[in-house]
């Protein structure tokens, strides 16, 4: 199930949301959510919610372990173990098609990926290494921990919550009108980027696959580097805007990255979660950035080549990762001072052609693709500057490019408090209807999506 | 730092919100599950009986997503929300469709290269099969190629005008080729496509007839030779239902002959007899267009109430129903079969009902993903 399925809107959610109501002890609430959210799991692939529990119970125990060793090399191997153990499950599943592949391998193996799986696995490896660590006690009720990992709010795609930042809110939660409220306005605004901007993106870069235009090339990699945002920032709307309906608080996954102005303001702003469960456990305990400057280079190397390939199973992801890599170097030692005293505008573009480029090796099928792709862009291999193709979807589907590049800026959030404050009441009423107008939108839209209609009977 | 109005707007946001989420999951759950949709054309999911296998496949869950999309409320009208969004941004372009001034009009179909070439060497043998029957094709263009100068700037389809020189260049000259361009497009500002539907209309239908005859040697007519009668004014077809389209609707006329010619038409699959090709109940149905002969069937016989001597084998699609009526008083008996449900011997038709022309009436669109054709003609 994915948030966008009117059953999970009309159905799942809002029976989930009525028997929290109901039940008003926590405890109770706790056992409920466990149950709703390995249904969630399972109704994708119901196989897998046996992993799930499979790996749930190694790191509820091996926690223990971790805890009462009181060794430091016997507790390390033992760490070493269990991440291992958690790295081999998501390693099988995600990384043996490609490995096979690497090392010439034929087979007719197809392992399908189970949802959710990496963003699980890190969660449980936070919790390993905060038990590790000592900043977090072993949670003894395994109702508590199943829950922390397969709460259905996060486990498919984030945001990655690491375990002592939700620790409390396991036990103590309290559901205010104000933060279901704030939940409703994340949940709609999610809505609206992942239908009405993302699945039209979405459908302009599927068109424009082909298209062997410089101008075409170009709507291609903007597309999906819009589509990608709206995308994966509405859908962690939604997540942090369900969560809020069961009392859970999670941190903002996304901050207008596309306002930044370096790489590295970027990697502020994007998959927040993610860049801070790498910084937390791989940067730091590599030495962060306490080192000399050769292990210095190493770890970024490391930390950016693991979040490449945490992406997936593909050498356009680990060059992706890379690529940051070097850029993140770059600017480091030799463009951070240039960078802020160029003009604000200037190294706003300098980081989004950054950025595009690394979609561009990001959304390849292959290496080879991405730079012909690339060399399209400046007008290698291309066959004319502006083909028919291009031209029809640049018109067809303008405003919404407009719409999308308007809302990655933080124009509406100012625009937003402008009119509140000038308008007040007025405003209320207004943007009041303009949410109930494209959720009305959204919903047609999610319908529409299921239409399929035949000019013959279809049996 | 949260703002006031903005705390007002969520809540009222949020009243609003969660009770039309529970009504709408009420409504959606009580209301019975229809069996199927007449504007989709297709079976719709109904709730999922148990299945202890399904479950573990998941293919439980998979139905039960499938049901509650499919039985949504008002699931018709929020295609048509769709569609007037899509078109008031700017979208020209839905599901292969163009959204045009002159009505929806389809993209050119992508050929099965393969099997037309197939169908083709299959119609050349049967001529050469049958030398002393005179064979005649037809491939009728489709709106995407008459009215190419309507369709939306910059828009990308494939060209229609090459793929019929091909299909035309690769039939035998034995074969009387009836090419109905330069004539549909000499009246290409005329009615000649339903603004809703693939088909074209009897207008087009009456221009084809007027060519083909020219070239089958059979009669020419002229307009002042029929009644026009308007059966319906609100008719929605395919490509409506395709985009979801809202307020563009077509006028379906039939021509009929002033001088009056009886037949009785027999549909083979029901043994059923009438003496005319109309079926008004197919006014009341969603496609209209089925006014025509009732729909595609595997075989028809119309026997003719006149002295000709022809006997016509039409192998046709869904063109030829509006064509049919302009042939009838040109036969003696025409033989109606649609290769795509019939599978019996065609060989016997040609000699029990005595067979002396051959027609082969398809449009483009169809004709080149046709899987059909040489299976039929190439079957013992």
């Amino acid at each position: 199930m994915v948030f966008t399925d009117l059953i999970f809107l009309f159905c799942f959610l809002p029976i989930s949301v009525l028997l929290t109501k109901l039940i008003r002890n926590v405890k109770l609430q706790n056992i409920l959510l466990v149950v709703l959210s390995l249904l969630f799991y399972a109704w994708s692939n119901p196989i897998y919610v046996v992993l799930l529990i499979l790996s749930i119970l190694w790191n509820y125990f091996t926690a223990f372990e971790l805890e009462a060793q009181n060794d430091e090399k016997t507790k390390k191997i033992l760490l070493i173990v269990s991440v291992v153990v958690n790295l081999f499950i998501l390693g099988f599943y995600k990384y043996t098609g490609f490995l096979m592949d690497i090392l010439h391998i034929q087979s007719d193996l197809k392992i399908a990926l189970p949802v959710g799986l990496s963003f699980f696995t890190f969660s449980e490896l936070s919790y390993i290494f905060d038990v590790y660590n000592g900043k977090s006690k072993p949670q003894k009720n395994i109702i508590l921990f199943t829950l922390y990992v397969s709460f259905f709010g996060k486990i498919s795609m984030g945001p990655i919550v690491s375990y002592h930042e939700m620790e409390d809110q396991l036990r103590n939660r309290t559901l205010s009108k104000a933060q279901y409220a704030s939940g409703m306005v994340l949940i709609s605004k999610g809505l609206i980027k992942k239908v009405l901007l993302a699945d039209q993106l979405s459908y302009v870069y599927s068109i424009l696959q082909n298209n062997t235009s410089t101008l075409g090339v170009w709507l291609l990699a903007i597309s999906y580097m819009l589509q990608i945002y709206f995308d994966f920032s509405g859908y962690s709307d939604m997540a942090i805007g369900l969560s809020k309906f069961f009392g859970f608080d999670f941190k903002p996954n996304f901050d207008h990255p596309y306002t930044a102005t370096s790489v590295q303001d970027f990697w502020r702003k994007w998959h927040i979660s993610l860049s801070q469960w790498f910084r937390d456990y791989l940067y730091i305990p590599l030495g962060g950035n306490r080192v000399d400057k050769n292990t210095y280079i190493r770890n970024i190397f490391i930390v950016w080549f693991c979040t490449g390939l945490w992406h997936g199973a593909n050498w356009t992801f680990i060059l992706w990762g890379l690529y940051y890599g070097c850029l993140l170097l770059l600017e480091k030692f030799f463009l951070r001072e240039k960078l802020e005293k160029l003009p604000k505008p200037i190294s706003h573009i300098y980081t989004l052609l950054v950025v595009l480029i690394g979609w561009v090796f990001f959304m390849s099928p292959n290496i080879t693709t991405a730079f012909s792709t690339l060399g399209k862009m400046i007008g290698i291999g291309t066959t004319t500057f502006a083909n028919n193709q291009a031209k029809f979807m640049l018109k067809s589907y303008f405003i919404v490019f407009v719409l999308a590049i308007l809302l990655s800026t933080k124009v509406y959030d100012r625009i937003q408090i402008f009119v509140y404050n000038q308008y007040k009441m007025k405003a209320v009423y207004t943007t009041w209807t303009i949410y109930i107008i494209l959720l009305i939108v959204c919903i047609a839209f999610i319908v529409g999506g299921t239409y399929h209609s035949f000019l013959y009977f279809a049996f | 730092m949260k703002h006031k109005y903005s705390s007002i707007m969520a809540s009222s946001l949020t009243k609003v919100v969660s009770v039309a989420a529970i009504a709408t999951m009420t409504v959606n759950i009580i209301i019975p599950d229809h069996k199927q949709s007449e504007t989709e054309n297709r079976p719709l999911q109904t709730f999922p009986s148990w299945n202890t296998e399904h479950v573990l496949s998941g293919q439980y869950t998979k139905d039960l997503n499938t049901w509650f999309s499919d039985q949504f409320v008002c699931r018709d009208q929020n295609i048509h929300i769709k569609y007037l969004i899509q078109k008031t941004f700017g979208v020209k372009e839905i599901q292969d469709i163009f959204l045009t001034k002159q009505g929806l009009i389809e993209k050119t179909a992508k050929p099965n290269k393969e099997q037309l070439e197939r169908n083709l060497n299959a119609i050349n043998t049967f001529k050469q099969n049958y030398p002393e029957l005179n064979v005649g094709f037809v491939t009728a263009p489709n709106a995407v190629s008459i009215k190419k100068e309507y369709l939306p700037k910059y828009a990308v389809t494939l060209n229609q005008d090459k793929q019929i020189d091909n299909i035309y260049s690769k039939l035998d000259d034995s074969i009387v080729k009836i090419d109905l361009r330069n004539t549909l497009k000499k009246h290409k500002d005329e009615y000649l496509y339903y603004k809703t539907d693939h088909h074209w209309t009897s207008l087009a239908s009456y221009y084809a007839y007027q060519d083909i005859a020219k070239t089958f040697n059979l009669e020419t007519t002229k307009q002042s030779d029929y009644t026009i009668y308007p059966v319906t004014t609100n008719f929605e077809g395919t490509l409506a239902n395709k985009t979801g389209s809202v307020n563009i609707k077509d006028e379906i006329n039939i021509y009929v002959p002033k001088d009056k010619c009886d037949y009785v038409i027999t549909d083979e699959s029901t043994n059923k007899k009438s003496r005319t090709i109309y079926h008004s109940d197919a006014l009341e149905t969603k496609d209209q267009y089925t006014v025509f002969m009732g729909g595609n069937k595997a075989l028809f016989h119309i026997n003719v109430d006149n002295n000709s001597k022809r006997h016509l084998l039409l192998i046709k699609d869904s063109y030829a129903n509006s064509l049919i009526p302009f042939l009838i008083p040109q036969f003696n008996s025409i033989t109606v079969i649609d290769a795509r449900y019939y599978f019996e011997d065609y060989k016997r038709l040609i000699k029990d009902d005595l067979i002396t022309d051959v027609l082969f009436m398809n449009n483009a669109n169809t004709f080149v993903q046709d899987t059909s054709l040489a299976d039929m003609l190439e079957a013992n």
